[in-house]
């Protein structure tokens, strides 16, 4: 095994005043980092946010902040000892920063993707059932079950008392499981702490919002740590079997020696007894029982990940990926069956093309305004960036004789995924959020490449350097939306005096779908929105006014009404979602005879049609 | 020198009766949520995860917070498909899993030999 020497592992390390501080420094610059974030708040103005999102309205000294702590974290990573406590106070420290600040600045929980599963949780507590006719939320209902029981038993109001904090609480909870899968592949703590914090600095997909592939990522990143640290395969690939009277056809052959490559046998796993075993796959069954009735995609994202383990020899028990495979098609097959009858051509149909697949994932996303173009310039030049740097992290280790198969095998395994299924132009997102662990430790590696290296001072400043490239991509990339993922007060006040007036049964229609509501009544509305309604014909385009109308005339239910939100205008404005900008169809129709305004305040509209017998009338 | 039972059953017992306590006496206070919050993410799973006896604690309340939430959502989802939602009927299952499993873990270290 080839091991490069590295000279500035044994050189003292002189970095001035700040070594000099010695232990306390690194102590103090988490309260300093703290205090200098908290003391800014006040000062952001979310009035003045542009399109490139949340960071338009920061104020430099929030930037100071994540720089102290940064500071403060790769000197914690030079002392020898390490310092967990204080290194977990870090990584917290850093969670809180960059993972709650939109709710200790905003008025109200942000994205509609949460509050409409709050809305499916207040169904079931309401209910006491599913209802999968609905829509899919009611074929895999696990989180949603789950979200009623912790409701009740804790006697809270309302679900959204959960929302708002979730990504914060999420993230905590994947400390633990990240702990097992770096632990389980090096013992250099160092590159282990640098790769969990990595993953929190480019975890910038925000895909741990209040949901439940939130919660099933956590199962996923449970299982695989679970497999890893006790079920490694330390023997070879046989290719003779029944004691050697049978034989693979190919043995001997440059497939088989190939194969034998790529499929080494691994490092022994953590000791177990025969129980000890039984019961941890036990639990896995347990947990993936979770996953199957909870997610349409995340049973299958951790299924490719088992299976690439076993067919590259990385995972002893060779019959877990059927046993997986079983409880999916259960689900589907006998769980999910009022789901699939209706949409089983939209799952499977798309299997495969490639065209559709890309265009959704890539191409679409760079529609919308300049701001928002911009945004996702940034997101996809940090992502490959990343990519770029976890390749060399790799070659880095591989060239000093580290050979890390496992991880890179994970880190791969998602991304056939991005080809097989659009996944509605979300599926790119999921094969980032499945291959960041393995990502980040890679991208660590190539800063701590073994054990006796990462204390010189260009590595020190080198990995301090990425840390901010990669904390103002996580703040453009996450929060680059903001200008519609934020919602107000008054716009939530005007959702629920639309929910008051209302009769059950109505057609509520929104200027886009992205508004504050369904949290409640989930079922017993009508939940439409302009960006179906109105066609993108020329008529629509020369009388949008006449086209809303027509689509407010529905007779067939006790009565129709339109809201329009400024989160909705800013919907319109970063995508281009309507055949006419929003932002002028709000004046029209306030100005149009043809509706009449029943409710306004500084953020959003109802308008219900003037000759309310058309409408269902009220 | 008898071995060390360890906090946790303690630990799980407690929960569980204040939990059931201030449940079924519909307590309405932030304590209740806060109790219930701990309960339902630890309690069923550490009962369980600390019989197979797994060494590092921050490995074993890994595997009891997603065993446990895990648990959480089978048991009410069973309830719930069978026609018999109840939350409070989950809870009583939970409490029961996470009493057999802390009393297990304390038998197991009665008849454990001393060292």
């Amino acid at each position: 095994m080839r091991v490069k020497a590295y000279p500035d592992a044994v050189r003292p390390i002189r970095l001035g005043r700040v070594a000099q501080l010695g232990t306390l420094g690194p102590v103090l610059l988490v309260p300093g980092a703290l205090g200098l974030w908290l003391g800014s708040l006040r000062r952001v103005d979310l009035d003045r946010m542009t399109d490139v999102g949340l960071i338009s309205t920061l104020p430099p000294p929030m930037f100071a902040a994540l720089i102290v702590l940064t500071v403060g974290f790769v000197l914690a990573l030079r002392e020898r000892p390490l310092r967990t406590p204080l290194l977990l106070l870090y990584i917290a420290t850093l969670i809180f920063m960059l993972y709650g600040v939109a709710m200790l600045v905003e008025e109200v929980p942000r994205f509609q993707g949460g509050w409409k599963h709050a809305g499916v949780i207040d169904y079931i507590v309401r209910a006491g059932n599913v209802n999968p006719q609905i829509d899919a939320y009611f074929n895999w209902p696990g989180f949603f079950i789950l979200g009623a029981l912790v409701t009740e038993v804790g006697g809270l109001a309302s679900p959204m008392s959960l929302v708002g904090w979730a990504p914060v609480a999420f993230n905590l909870l994947y400390l633990g499981p990240l702990w097992m899968i770096f632990g389980a592949v090096t013992t250099d703590r160092r590159l282990i702490w640098l790769a969990v914090w990595f993953f929190y600095t480019t975890n910038w997909i925000g895909q741990d919002y209040f949901s439940p592939q939130a919660l099933n990522y956590f199962f996923y990143l449970v299982i695989i740590g679970t497999l890893l640290r006790w079920f490694r395969s330390p023997k070879p690939i046989a290719f003779q079997f029944f004691g050697g009277r049978l034989a693979f056809p190919l043995e001997g052959r440059l497939p088989t020696t190939i194969y034998r490559w790529l499929a080494p046998s691994d490092s022994p796993a953590t000791p177990t007894s025969l129980g000890q075993r039984v019961a941890l796959l036990a639990v896995l069954a347990a947990i993936f029982a979770a996953v199957v009735s909870s997610h349409q995609l995340s049973p299958f994202a951790t299924l490719v990940s088992v299976v690439a383990l076993v067919v590259f020899n990385r995972c002893s028990p060779r019959w877990l990926p059927i046993l997986m495979g079983l409880m999916i098609a259960f689900w589907l097959n006998v769980m999910a069956t009022a789901y699939m009858a209706g949409h089983g051509e939209a799952v499977t149909g798309q299997v495969g093309n490639v065209g559709t697949a890309v265009g959704a994932n890539v191409t679409a996303r760079f529609e919308g305004s300049a701001g928002h173009v911009f945004v996702v310039y940034v997101r996809i030049g940090l992502t490959l960036a990343l990519w770029g740097a976890a390749v060399l992290g790799a070659l880095r280790r591989f060239w000093n004789g580290q050979r890390d198969l496992t991880f890179a095998l994970l880190g791969a395994a998602p991304f056939p995924l991005a080809v097989a299924q659009p996944y509605g132009g979300e599926m790119l997102l999921r094969v980032y959020l499945f291959s960041l662990p393995f990502v980040a430790f890679f991208v660590a590696a190539l800063f701590y490449t073994v054990g006796r290296v990462g204390r010189s001072r260009w590595t020190t400043i080198a990995t301090g350097v990425a840390t901010v490239v990669w904390v103002i991509g996580f703040l453009f990339i996450r929060y680059g939306n903001e200008r519609m993922d934020r919602y107000t007060t008054d716009e939530v006040a005007a959702t629920r005096h639309l929910y008051s007036i209302a009769e059950p049964g109505s057609v509520l229609i929104a200027g886009t779908p992205n508004t504050p509501w369904k949290d409640r009544d989930y079922e017993r509305y009508r939940y439409r929105s302009l960006t179906n309604e109105l066609t993108w014909d020329p008529a629509t385009v020369a009388n949008p006014v006449d086209a809303t109308a027509a689509a407010m005339v529905n007779p067939d239910y006790p009565a129709t009404y339109l809201i329009i939100t400024e989160s909705q205008i800013a919907n319109d404005d970063l995508f281009v979602e309507l055949p006419v900008p929003l932002r002028e169809l709000l004046p029209a129709l306030q100005q149009s005879s043809k509706f009449r305004v029943i409710y306004a305040n500084d953020d959003a509209t109802i308008f219900v049609l003037a000759d309310e017998t058309s409408s269902g009338g009220p | 020198m008898r071995r060390s039972v360890g906090v946790w059953p303690a630990v799980i017992i407690g929960s569980s009766i204040v939990v059931g306590i201030l449940t079924f006496a519909d307590v309405e206070s932030p304590v209740r949520s806060a109790v219930s919050l701990w309960f339902l993410i630890a309690c069923p799973g550490m009962a369980v995860v600390r019989l197979i006896g797994v060494g590092e604690t921050a490995v074993e309340l890994t595997l009891a917070v997603a065993l446990s939430l895990a648990l959480d959502t089978l048991v009410a989802m069973v309830m719930l498909y069978a026609g018999m939602w109840s939350p409070e009927g989950s809870l009583a299952v939970l409490i029961g899993v996470s009493l057999v499993g802390a009393g297990l873990q304390i038998l197991r270290t009665e008849r454990a030999p001393s060292a």
